[in-house]
């Protein structure tokens, strides 16, 4: 199966701008999370690909095909709502087999192929029920099964698990995933839970105010955000605002890190180092680090499984995870590596 | 609790507040009917007015080839208005459901101000509005369509017009909530499974509206069969639906028992029609 | 009122009821006149009620009747629970003789009625004793009423209904109200009387069948007809003289003509229902209106035609032609709507506007 492809897409709303210059190519039988906040535009991207809405301007390509230019019920996509969109009015079975149906497919071949993915989605004999009679687990998989009865070019998901509770939603998510790679069919999934997406993800699509702000494997967009926007919605980060004093350093808070910076930066540009709290290692007395930071604990919370401390350095707060023994009010000095630090532009 | 009273309510009025409702559907829809009932089959006294007994002259009446042609047209006429209405209807309220929110209310607004107009202005605008005089028939002649301006009331098409027009506020309304609440997902789940527009309109859509359809199509044809003014003004003779008829012997002949004869067998027929439809409509889902 | 007798009647009324006393003001007697609502009513609210209160000292209190018979449905209903809605009442000869035969109508008493005498015999209703239960109160005429942009000539007879008019026509819709058995009756045959023989009957109905092309319009409601004729849309029909003479007197281009048949001329009689308890201002109130003085107001100012024989008449010429003619009218067959009402009306429903 060949790449997907989207070309300099913009779409508008009357007034209102949804998507601004969007170009990606996205990998073969991967599986693609578009992960934003919410109306930074991913699901009207998705609706885009799946021929919902029409682009204002730019075109989107499967291989060679353009993509755009075939109307939307010709485009073989499967598709899974937010909501499901299960047909109140036909059987499970009627539900998975209708795509077939619209293609003339006989009875008796959709009623097996249909039996086939009640077993690929593990709800065999199913096929009879209303959907009134089903649970919003079964929903979710009898709609993934509908996608998929097709044997579609691409399999996308508009948010499909939210409307699942927290314990269901983590079991499908690694379903999910499995799925994807048993079947290696390119698919996207919309959502809005970093977590979800760092879970099922191969690759990871960050979308905000109305753009692409990074593409890449999950570790890497975590560990190596590229702009302040990316490193602020992927879990949570330090800002500490800084300025570059050559091409090794920067100063901070009163100290002088050594750290490898992005050329384009100018000697005495303003930017933010970026750290995340878990990078952050806590001590009582000054150890014997370069990058260190001296300050006092303002505030301590419990996490259960971890511990988070702001400590006040010079007038600006930063959070810490992990386990210590320290109270507040405490003197502490604060290191990290610099290797784990992001220099962002401001 | 040792109350004594334990396991009774101690205050009596929320009982007294449910048999409110019920005295008033008692008092405002039953018992006028069974009075009409009695009614009709009082003895008419033709050269005065009637007298209490049990005959059944009136439903005699009722049941001649003449009364029975007039319920003819009037179920007649009230089934193809309704239908007409749910022609309009349906794709007008499909699509305003459609719209934002914020556009959808000014048309609702506009519908519910229709619904507000009497039958009596609604028979006399229409009425004027087909005329040869001053009808829209003069527009057409300007704009070169028509040669010469035509009188279009009474007739069969001007009296449809205005049971349509009457109906139409009614049909939206009653079919609003039911098209909004069909999500568009499903429309939407149907094209990216390789239906058309009109095939998923067919095949998603109408199955499920259907019901909503049917009700809507119920509720019409029983609010025209009871129309009388409009089919008097704007109809011919031969379209003069049984309200008409009953309408003349209540209020002009002072024959009441036929007058309650003649609406007895008007209430059976629509009842009976609409569980018919109902029942049709449940058995094939 | 004036703000002195308000407080005057507030302080009377006041001890009355803390007196319990019924006090019986001897100078506030009043009387419930039923006149049919719209026009009617509101010509004698102006010009009439005034003009007996000024002359009697008798308050008057209009009541709006229905058209049609369901006042008189009304009013029998109301006679069996003891009730009157109104002491005199405005009643279409119809229903004279339809409350007659249930006995609705309490006798007049005629030593009290001084100016019956100038009344038109036809106009006083006697039951099956003789007894006086009705007075002649109005007339008015239905004639053949034409647009004269339409139709520059003026017709000259009802057989005009008859001639190359396909769908020119408007006439009422009923048989009881039209009276159009009556005109052809009167046109073609030998009046009410061919009525009464069944191959007479017949005859009429066939002849009146064939002016079924020509019809546009059975109307019900006058205003609709009115307008059409008014606008040319229905050049010809039959309508009421006086109507349409205001609307010819508006500038309208319609006229109304009497056949040389006659135009129909029907009327309503005051009649008192058998149990009103003011029957002596209601004698008063009869006697008061059967003046011919009275009758030239009613006829200048409500346009109607005066029930008053003309010689004791004082209007002009052309004030009498306004509401009325010298022509014999066409009277309309009310025994038979009334004996044979059921069986005329069904076979009018299916033989002419069916």
């Amino acid at each position: 199966m060949p790449n997907l492809i989207i070309q300099a897409i913009s779409k508008r709303f009357g007034q209102t701008v949804a998507l601004e210059d969007v170009s990606l190519t996205l990998p073969e039988a991967k599986l693609i999370c578009f992960l934003g906040p919410s109306g930074c535009g991913k699901t009207t991207l998705l609706r885009l690909i799946a021929g919902l809405e029409q682009a204002s301007s730019g075109k989107i390509f499967l291989g060679e095909t353009e993509l755009s230019a075939i109307a939307a019920h010709k485009r073989n996509i499967g598709m899974v709502f937010q909501s499901f969109a299960l047909f109140p009015h036909l059987n499970v079975a009627n539900n998975i087999a209708y795509g077939l149906k619209i293609r003339g497919v006989d009875k008796l071949t959709r009623l097996k192929r249909a039996e086939e993915l009640l077993e690929l989605v593990q709800l065999s004999g199913l096929g009879k029920r209303h959907i009134s009679q089903l649970s919003g687990g079964q929903r979710q998989r009898i709609a993934m099964a509908r996608a998929l009865a097709l044997e579609p070019d691409l399999f996308l998901l508009d948010e499909p698990l939210s409307a699942l509770d927290a314990k269901l939603r983590e079991a499908m998510q690694v379903e999910l995933k499995l799925l994807q790679q048993r079947l290696g069919i390119t698919t996207i999934v919309v959502t809005h839970d970093q977590q979800e997406a760092m879970t099922m993800a191969d690759v990871i699509v960050v979308m905000g105010e109305n753009r692409v702000q990074q593409i890449g494997a999950p570790l890497e967009i975590y560990h190596k955000p590229k702009n302040r926007f990316v490193a602020d919605f992927i879990g949570s980060n330090n800002f500490i605002p800084a300025l570059v004093k050559d091409t090794q350093s920067v100063s901070a808070l009163g100290s002088i890190f050594e750290i490898a910076l992005p050329k384009s930066l100018k000697v005495g540009a303003q930017v933010a180092l970026s750290i995340r709290p878990e990078k952050l290692q806590l001590y009582s007395s000054e150890p014997p680090k370069s990058s260190k930071l001296a300050g006092t604990i303002k505030f301590i919370r419990d996490l259960g499984s971890t511990v988070e401390t702001f400590v006040e350095v010079a007038g600006h707060e930063l959070s810490v995870k992990g386990i210590q023994h320290l109270a507040t009010g405490d003197k502490v000095w604060l290191s990290f590596d610099p290797a784990d630090a992001v220099i962002l532009e401001v | 609790m040792n109350h004594p009273s334990y396991g009774k309510p101690k205050n009596r009025w929320p009982y007294f507040l449910l048999t409110y409702p019920a005295i008033m559907i008692l008092l405002l829809f039953f018992v006028p009917l069974c009075i009409m009932f009695a009614l009709s089959f009082f003895k008419r006294i033709q050269s005065a007015f009637f007298e209490p007994a049990f005959v059944f002259e009136n439903y005699v009446r009722a049941f001649s080839t003449f009364f029975l042609q007039r319920i003819g047209v009037s179920l007649w006429v009230a089934a193809v208005a309704a239908f007409i209405c749910l022609l309009i209807a349906f794709p007008f309220t499909f699509f305003l459901s459609r719209l934002r929110r914020s556009r959808q209310v000014p048309y609702l607004v506009l519908l519910i101000s229709i619904l507000s107009l009497s039958e009596v202005i609604i028979a006399f605008s229409w009425s004027l509005l087909l005329s040869k005089t001053s009808g829209i028939s003069n527009l057409l002649v300007a704009l070169k369509l028509l040669d010469a301006p035509v009188s279009w009331a009474p007739g069969f098409v001007a009296m449809l017009s205005a049971l349509v027009y009457i109906s139409l506020p009614l049909a939206i309304i009653v079919l609003y909530p039911s098209l909004s609440r069909l999500d568009v997902s499903l429309t939407e789940a149907a094209t990216t499974l390789g239906a058309s527009p009109i095939v998923s309109f067919f095949n998603v859509v109408l199955p499920n509206v259907r019901q909503a359809l049917l009700t809507t199509f119920i509720l019409v044809f029983i609010f025209v069969l009871g129309s009388y003014l409009i089919p008097q003004v704007l109809g011919r003779p031969e379209h003069w639906t049984l309200p008409v008829h009953i309408t003349d012997q209540a209020l002009l002949k002072s024959n009441m028992p036929l007058a309650a004869a003649l609406a007895m067998l008007l209430l059976i027929a629509s009842a009976g029609l609409s569980l018919l439809t109902l029942r049709l409509g449940r058995s094939q889902l | 009122m004036k703000r002195r007798e308000f407080i005057k009647l507030a302080a009377t009324t006041g001890v009355a009821a803390v007196t319990g006393l019924n006090l019986n003001f001897a100078q506030e007697r009043s009387l419930k006149v039923g006149v049919y609502g719209g026009y009617f009513k509101d010509s004698f609210d102006a010009n009439i009620f005034p003009k007996f209160t000024e002359d009697t000292g008798i308050k008057v209190e209009s009541v709006a009747e229905p058209t049609g018979e369901a006042w008189i449905v009304q009013l029998e209903t109301a006679a069996k629970a003891g009730q009157a809605p109104a002491d005199v009442s405005m009643i279409a000869q119809g229903s004279m003789l339809r409350g007659m035969n249930s006995g609705l109508w309490a006798a007049l008493d005629e030593s009290k009625l001084s100016n019956l005498e100038f009344v038109r015999e036809q106009l006083q209703n006697k039951d099956a004793e003789g007894k006086l239960i009705g007075v002649g109160a109005v007339s008015w005429y239905i004639t053949l009423v034409s647009n004269t942009d339409v139709f520059p000539e003026a017709p000259t007879s009802w057989d005009e209904l008859w001639k190359d008019h396909k769908n020119q026509l408007g006439l009422l819709a009923l048989s009881s109200n039209s009276y159009l058995l009556e005109i052809t009756a009167k046109t073609f045959f030998e009046g009410n009387a061919t009525l009464d023989t069944e191959e007479g009957l017949n005859a009429v109905f066939a002849k009146l069948a064939e002016v079924k092309n020509n019809v546009q319009l059975w109307y019900r409601d006058e205003g609709q007809f009115q307008q059409a004729l008014q606008a040319g849309e229905i050049p010809m029909g039959q309508y009421y003289h006086d109507v349409t003479g205001l609307a010819a007197a508006d500038g309208f281009p319609v006229r109304s003509t009497f056949p040389k048949e006659g135009g129909v001329l029907d009327s309503g009689s005051w009649a008192v229902s058998r149990a009103v308890k003011k029957l002596d201002e209601a004698h008063e109130y009869i006697n008061w209106f059967s003046q011919p003085s009275i009758q030239d107001l009613v006829a200048r100012s409500v346009g109607t035609a005066p029930t008053v024989k003309r010689e004791f008449l004082t209007l002009s010429e052309d004030e009498f032609a306004a509401v009325s003619s010298d022509i014999e009218p066409i009277i309309p067959h009310y025994a038979l709507h009334l004996n044979r009402g059921d069986e005329i009306s069904q076979r009018w429903s299916e033989e002419i506007t069916g």
